[in-house]
C-alpha cells in the first residue's frame, strides 16, 4: 500500500521509495529510507499529512505519499486502505 | 565568562568557529548566547541568503562565530547547502560547531558523520539537553564519544545559558588539537570516520548503531506537541485556527500598531514644529525651510510612523516561528494556496497586504522557496493596502453616495481576485518542477526572549536603514518637482515641473476617464505614500477639509465643472487599486528581491493593470450607460 493511503494514529514501516531526482535525494537525507518506521500523526481527506519518523515530525504532501510503498509494522494489523475521493484531491 | 564587548570587525580573529546544524537545532539561539546582540549580516556571495557573523572575547582570545544557514545535509541540493559545504571545505574555520538537537539525535547525527567524513575539527554540541532530561531520555555521551571517534561532545542548553562556557572551552582545546589528531578506530565505522564514504542507507546503519548503545529512550513522543497538533492541524478546525491566528496578527499589527502611531505622529508633529522654529530664528531661506520641513521631515517621518506597525509584526512572526506554529501553517493551508500555485505560507503575507504593503513584501521572508517568494511579492501590491482607503472613502463618499460600502467591497475584491489570477498564471507560465509539500514540523517550545528581540532588533534597522534611504531621496525629488518650474521656485502649483508633468501626461490617462491635469499630478504624487493622493488633491483644488461634507460638495462641484462624473469616479478607484505601489514599497521589493529589475518589472506592470482595468471599465461604461 501507499504511505498516503495509510491510517491515522498507526504505524508503517516503508517497503520502497518509487520517487527520483531531489525528492528522493532529500528523503534519504531526512532518514526516509527502506525498512524505516514511520508512525502517521495526522492526515487530511486529500492525502497531504504529518508522520513522525526517527524522531522528527514531517509535513508531506499527497504526490510523495503516492511514491512510498509501506507495510503495517505488525503483521496481523491490517488496516483499511483509505478509498480516494473521486476529485482525487489537491494535493501539489 | 565570556565578554560581549563590541570587537573591530577588522582586527584578525584568534579563533573564527562556523556553527553548523539542521534547522531548528537551536543554532541561532545558541548564536545570539554566545555574541549577544552584536552581530553584523550580509549576504553570502551571489545570493539572497544571509550571512550572519559575530564577535566575542573569551578568555582573552577574539572569537569569530559564523552562523551558517541550517542544513540537513551538505549534499548541495539547496542554496543553503551549497553556502555551508563550501564553508566548510573553505577552512576558514578552524573549528565546526555542529549543534544538533539531542531529542532528534538519530536525525542530527546524519550531518555530524558527513562532517567528520570530510576530516574537519569538529565539536558536538548537544543542545536542548534539557528537553531530553524532561522527556525522560538519556544520552550515553562517553558512549558517543567512543563511537564518533573521540570527537569533543558538550552537552547545553542555549536557551537557559548552560554549558556555554563548556563549549567555548571545547573549541579551543579542538583548535590547538587540529593538526596533531591521531585517527581513532572507532566500532561504529570500523575505520576513523574520515576513511569511509558512505551513501544514506549505510549512514542510517550506523546512526542505528550509535543510537542503540547511546540514547536511552524515554517517552516514545513529546505530548504538548501531539496534544496541539490534533487541534493546530485538524482537517476541519485547522484552517479556521489558523484564519483566527491570522486575523489577531492583522489586527495587532494594524490596530494596536495605528494606535501607537498617533504618538509617533506628535512625536514628529512636534519635531518638525521644533525645527521650523530653529530655522525661521536663523533666518533660512525660505525654499530651504520649506525644503527641510515639507519635504524631507514630512517625507521621512512618514517612514517612521510605520515602525509600531513593523514592531508589532515582526514582533509576532517571530512568536510564531520560534513557537514552532509557522510550519503548521503551511501545511494546513498548503491545498487552498496550492489552486493558485502559491505556497500555503505565502497566505500570512497576502493577508497583510491589506494592511500594508511594506511589512507585508518583508514578511515574504517566512517563504523558503525563492520562486514563491518572488511569486508573493509580485502579488502582494494587488491587495488593496491602507493608505488606499482615504481615496476610496472620498470618491464613493462624494459620488457613489448610497453604495459607498458595496463600491469599496468590490475594490477589495477585484484587488484580491487580480492578485490569484496574476500567481495562476504566472505558475503555468513558469511551469515550475512541482514542489510538492515536504517540511518539518518542529516541538512545539515556548518562544524564546532573546531570540525574538535580536530577530525584530535587527529587521527594525534593516527597515530604517533601507527604507529610509529610498524615501529620504525621493521626499526631496517630490518637494522640487512641486515647488519648482522653469522659472525657478513656483508659488502656483500650477506652474510646477510636476504640473507640467501633469499635462504632458493627460492624454495618456483620457482612455480612463482620467485626463484630467490635477487628477494626473495627485496620482504621481501617491508614489510616495498613497494618502498623498487626497492631501495633494486638496492642495490641487485649494480646498481645506476634503473631508468634510461641505469640502467634498465642493470637490465634487469642481470636478463635474471639468466633465468629471460617476463613471470617471470608478476609474479613478480602479487605478488607485491597482496602480503602482509608493515609493516605500518598491524600495521594500527592491530590497527583498534583490533585484532592480524585479522591483522596475513590477511598478511598470501595476501601472499596465491599473490603466487597463480604468480603461476598460471606462469605455465599456461609456457604451452601456
Amino acid at each position: 500500500m501507499k504511505l498516503y493511503q495509510c491510517e491515522k494514529g498507526r504505524e508503517y514501516r516503508i517497503e520502497d521509495i518509487r520517487l527520483s531526482g531531489q525528492i528522493a535525494k532529500r528523503l534519504e537525507v531526512l532518514g526516509l529510507i527502506p525498512h524505516t518506521s514511520v508512525w502517521i500523526v495526522n492526515r487530511k481527506n486529500c492525502g497531504t499529512m504529518i508522520i513522525q519518523a526517527r524522531g522528527a515530525r514531517l509535513a508531506i504532501g499527497r504526490r510523495i505519499g503516492e511514491g512510498i510503498e509501506v507495510a503495517p509494522s505488525r503483521p496481523d494489523s491490517c488496516p483499511k486502505v483509505k478509498k480516494e475521493k473521486k476529485d482525487g484531491g489537491h494535493g501539489r | 565568562m565570556a565578554d560581549r564587548q563590541n570587537c573591530t570587525a577588522e582586527k584578525k580573529a584568534d579563533l573564527t568557529i562556523g556553527l553548523v546544524g539542521n534547522p531548528n537545532c537551536g543554532k541561532t539561539t545558541l548564536f545570539n548566547a554566545l555574541t549577544g546582540s552584536r552581530l553584523k549580516t550580509a549576504n553570502w556571495p551571489g545570493v539572497t541568503v544571509e550571512r550572519v557573523e559575530g564577535e566575542l572575547i573569551y578568555e582573552g582570545l577574539l572569537i569569530r562565530i559564523v552562523d551558517l544557514p541550517g542544513t540537513y545535509s551538505l549534499d548541495s541540493y539547496t542554496i543553503e547547502e551549497q553556502i555551508t559545504r563550501k564553508y566548510v571545505e573553505s577552512g576558514e574555520a578552524d573549528v565546526l560547531i555542529n549543534v544538533a538537537d539531542s531529542s532528534l539525535l538519530e536525525r542530527s547525527l546524519y550531518l555530524t558523520l558527513q562532517l567528520l567524513e570530510r576530516k574537519k575539527p569538529v565539536v558536538l554540541a548537544l543542545n536542548m539537553i534539557d528537553v531530553v532530561k524532561a522527556r525522560g531520555m538519556e544520552i550515553d555521551e562517553k558512549c558517543l564519544w567512543e563511537m564518533l571517534g573521540r570527537i569533543p561532545i558538550v552537552s547545553l542548553s542555549a536557551r537557559k545559558g548552560k554549558g556555554l562556557e563548556n563549549l567555548l572551552d571545547a573549541a579551543v582545546c579542538c583548535q590547538e588539537k587540529a593538526g596533531r589528531a591521531h585517527p581513532v578506530k572507532n566500532p561504529v565505522f570500523g575505520s576513523t570516520p574520515g576513511n569511509r564514504s558512505f551513501d544514506e542507507e549505510s549512514r542510517y546503519a550506523c546512526i542505528e548503531k550509535i543510537t542503540e548503545n547511546c540514547l536511552i529512550s524515554g517517552e516514545r513522543e513529546n505530548s504538548v506537541t501531539d496534544i496541539m497538533d490534533q487541534y493546530l492541524t485538524h482537517r476541519i478546525l485547522g484552517v479556521p485556527i489558523f484564519l483566527g491566528i491570522m486575523m489577531l496578527v492583522f489586527f495587532l499589527t494594524f490596530t494596536a500598531g495605528d494606535f501607537l502611531k498617533k504618538y509617533f505622529q506628535w512625536g514628529l508633529d512636534g519635531f518638525s514644529r521644533t525645527v521650523l522654529s530653529i530655522l525661521q530664528s536663523s533666518h533660512c531661506a525660505d525654499w530651504v525651510t520649506s525644503l527641510v520641513i515639507d519635504g524631507i521631515v514630512a517625507g521621512v517621518g512618514g517612514i517612521l510612523t510605520f515602525l509600531p506597525n513593523i514592531l508589532i509584526l515582526f514582533t509576532a512572526l517571530a512568536i510564531l516561528e520560534d513557537s514552532g506554529y509557522m510550519a503548521r501553517a503551511a501545511y494546513v493551508m498548503n491545498e487552498i494556496m496550492g489552486l493558485a500555485g502559491l505556497s500555503g505560507r505565502a497566505f500570512l503575507p497576502l493577508l497583510l497586504g491589506f494592511g500594508c504593503t511594506v511589512p507585508a513584501v518583508m514578511a515574504a521572508r517566512i517563504l523558503p522557496n525563492a520562486k514563491d517568494r518572488k511569486r508573493t511579492i509580485f502579488i502582494t501590491p494587488f491587495m488593496s493596502c491602507s493608505a488606499k482607503l482615504p481615496v476610496y472613502v472620498l470618491f464613493a463618499g462624494m459620488f457613489f453616495p448610497d453604495r459607498a460600502l458595496p463600491v469599496m467591497g468590490s475594490l477589495y475584491a477585484a484587488g484580491l481576485g487580480a492578485g490569484i489570477l496574476t500567481a495562476f498564471f504566472i505558475h503555468r507560465g513558469e511551469k515550475d518542477e512541482e514542489n510538492p509539500l515536504l517540511i518539518e514540523l518542529p516541538q512545539y517550545r515556548m518562544p524564546d526572549a532573546r531570540t525574538v528581540s535580536v530577530y525584530v532588533g535587527d529587521k527594525i534597522r534593516d527597515y530604517l536603514c533601507k527604507a529610509g534611504t529610498t524615501i529620504f531621496i525621493a521626499s526631496i525629488v517630490l518637494w522640487f518637482l512641486l515647488n519648482t518650474g522653469v522659472t525657478g521656485f513656483v508659488t502656483d502649483i500650477s506652474h510646477s515641473f510636476a504640473a507640467m508633468a501633469g499635462q504632458m501626461a493627460e492624454p495618456l490617462f483620457y482612455p480612463c476617464g482620467l485626463g484630467n491635469w490635477r487628477i494626473t499630478v495627485a496620482l504621481l504624487s501617491g508614489l510616495s505614500a498613497k494618502e498623498v493622493v487626497v492631501s495633494s488633491l486638496s492642495i490641487l483644488y485649494g480646498i481645506g477639509n476634503m473631508s468634510s461634507p461641505a469640502g467634498m460638495a465642493e470637490l465634487s462641484g469642481a470636478l463635474a465643472k471639468e466633465g468629471f462624473g460617476g463613471l470617471n469616479a470608478y476609474g479613478m478607484l480602479i487605478f488607485c487599486l491597482f496602480y503602482t505601489p509608493c515609493i516605500a514599497a518598491i524600495g521594500t521589493v527592491r530590497k527583498e528581491t534583490d533585484s532592480i529589475i524585479c522591483a522596475a518589472g513590477m511598478a511598470v506592470f501595476q501601472f499596465a493593470v491599473a490603466w487597463g482595468a480604468a480603461a476598460l471599465i471606462y469605455q465599456i461604461g461609456r457604451m452601456l450607460l
